[in-house]
């Protein structure tokens, strides 16, 4: 059953010119151009976004958690404890790797910048050197930077125009009595 | 060296650290959680059902877009519910297949047939109100992930149960066949709305445990006596009577008594028994066996242009 399972793609949402992206979920398609128009939909009904990032989930390599790192030996270093997360990337020479840091738990992963580094351990000491300066509880994924996919700059008006118009998706489009407004 | 996870884990909950993929959690945290998200996915895909009935029927554009806009709402929310339920180790193929095998539960509300355009307000103020009471405090819930999906929810919510209300409101105002349109819709929608908060608190025997584990927030009784109270003042605004006739402030409680709830009827419709039960499923699995070929040439397609890109970096 599982053989049939489209991939599963990490979805990062720039919400706004000059900001981070952000991670916001994750979901199944065959390709990375079926990821980017189904993130588009899935996440971006009402102008979420002007930019999509989508990475197959198991290119995403993550720091342990920090009370845990003495706990397990080796590391697995894939970013949900689902059993197809073992995939590492073939070729590791001094390569580009973009780093994403949740700063606290319970908040989303957000995009922070790149580095270079030979391999995966390499390049999450690196980060978390470099972005996290050694905080507590901080999670790191990083990811080859080839391994992002986003959507092309010309399609932005296409793909994130239209919601702008939708204006009933918005609660005040509906004018109800005033004592609801709580509702 | 001997280090308590569970310690750990119990300190997190403590200092409302939130809980995410990979840290230890226990293994019954970790399978209450993933039948909850997966329930809670569920719900939202079939809920699409009784609403889609009345998509090409809606009475004019305005409302047209608006109740397609909430049933892509809700297809939305099921996909974000599912990759939180992901991240606990299930796969999708198998959540689906749970689903359609009759394993897995959903809300039972969506077993109940929308017979008129009414019912598309009575579900947009009763059920996705008595839902965003339940999910509110989900936006606090202890696992991270869920947590996250939440709070997209709820934020996107709000418009739906508005929605709603402007049609009862429309409804309620309109000639006398409508407004008695609009009050049967509550008269059938009522009572299973206030069972969508689940059984009663000493029959609930794994809220206890929820709660300590703050996966659940506030207790099914708690929730719903919250549901009726708001909901009495919006009821009199529309000049509509809720079905039951025990409804009483009760001064000492500061909260208004209501009548029995007749859970034999809730456990029949959980049972499989509901009068839309076999319906809402054929229809879920006929969804998914007509879309496998979809889902093939897809991937047919997507294994073409791979290999070409191969062929054209060589």
């Amino acid at each position: 059953m599982n053989q049939k399972e489209w991939p599963l793609w990490e979805v990062f949402i720039r919400s706004k010119q000059g900001l981070n992206h952000k991670h916001v979920g994750s979901l199944h398609a065959v390709d990375y151009d079926m990821a980017i128009e189904n993130a588009r939909d899935v996440y971006t009904r009402r102008m979420e976004g002007v930019s999509i990032w989508v990475i197959e989930s198991n290119q995403i390599h993550t720091s342990e958690p920090n009370d845990q790192v003495a706990l397990f030996e080796s590391a697995n270093q894939k970013i949900y404890k689902h059993p197809t997360f073992y995939n590492l990337p073939e070729e590791l020479n001094h390569t580009m790797w973009e780093v994403f840091i949740q700063s606290k738990q319970g908040l989303n992963h957000k995009h922070v910048g790149s580095l270079y580094a030979v391999d995966v351990d390499m390049a999450i000491e690196t980060a978390r050197d470099g972005y996290t300066r050694s905080i507590e509880g901080v999670s790191i994924w990083v990811v080859q930077s080839n391994q992002i996919h986003a959507n092309e700059p010309d399609e932005q008006d296409a793909l994130f125009e239209p919601a702008q118009d939708k204006t009933y998706r918005h609660p005040t489009f509906y004018i109800l009595p005033l004592e609801l407004n709580h509702m | 060296m001997e280090i308590n996870l569970e310690k750990l884990f119990d300190e997190k909950l403590e200092n409302e650290i939130k809980i995410e993929p990979k840290d230890w959690m226990p293994e019954k945290y970790r399978k209450t959680l993933l039948r909850q998200i997966s329930q809670h996915a569920h719900s939202e895909i079939v809920g699409m059902l009784p609403e889609g009935n009345w998509i090409t029927r809606a009475p004019n554009l305005r409302r047209k877009v608006a109740l397609l806009a909430k049933v892509q709402d809700e297809a939305g929310h099921g996909l974000y519910l599912y990759s939180a339920a992901e991240t606990l180790g299930m796969s999708r193929d198998e959540m689906f297949n749970d689903l359609h095998s009759g394993k897995a539960k959903y809300s039972s509300i969506f077993n109940y047939p929308t017979l008129t355009w009414a019912d598309m307000g009575a579900i947009g103020w009763l059920v996705d109100g008595a839902a965003i009471m339940n999910q509110v405090p989900l936006c606090r819930t202890s696992y991270g992930p869920y947590a996250r999906a939440m709070v997209r929810v709820c934020k996107e919510e709000s418009f739906h149960q508005r929605q709603g209300y402007e049609i009862m409101l429309t409804l309620s105002k309109g000639t006398p066949e409508q407004k008695a349109m609009a009050q049967d819709a509550l008269n059938r929608w009522w009572w299973p709305s206030i069972m969508m908060f689940g059984p009663n608190d000493d029959n609930s025997p794994n809220t206890a445990q929820s709660m300590k584990w703050k996966i659940k927030r506030f207790s099914n009784d708690e929730l719903r006596q919250k549901f009726i109270d708001v909901t009495i003042p919006q009821a009199e605004l529309l000049g509509l009577t809720i079905p039951d006739k025990d409804l009483k402030w009760n001064e000492e409680r500061g909260h208004n008594d209501f009548g029995t709830i007749n859970w034999d009827e809730f456990n029949q419709v959980v049972a499989g028994n509901g009068p839309c039960n076999k319906q809402r499923l054929k229809a879920r699995v006929d969804a998914w066996n007509k879309g496998e070929w979809v889902r093939e040439a897809a991937t047919a397609f997507a294994e073409k242009r791979s290999k070409r890109k191969n062929t054209q970096a060589a």
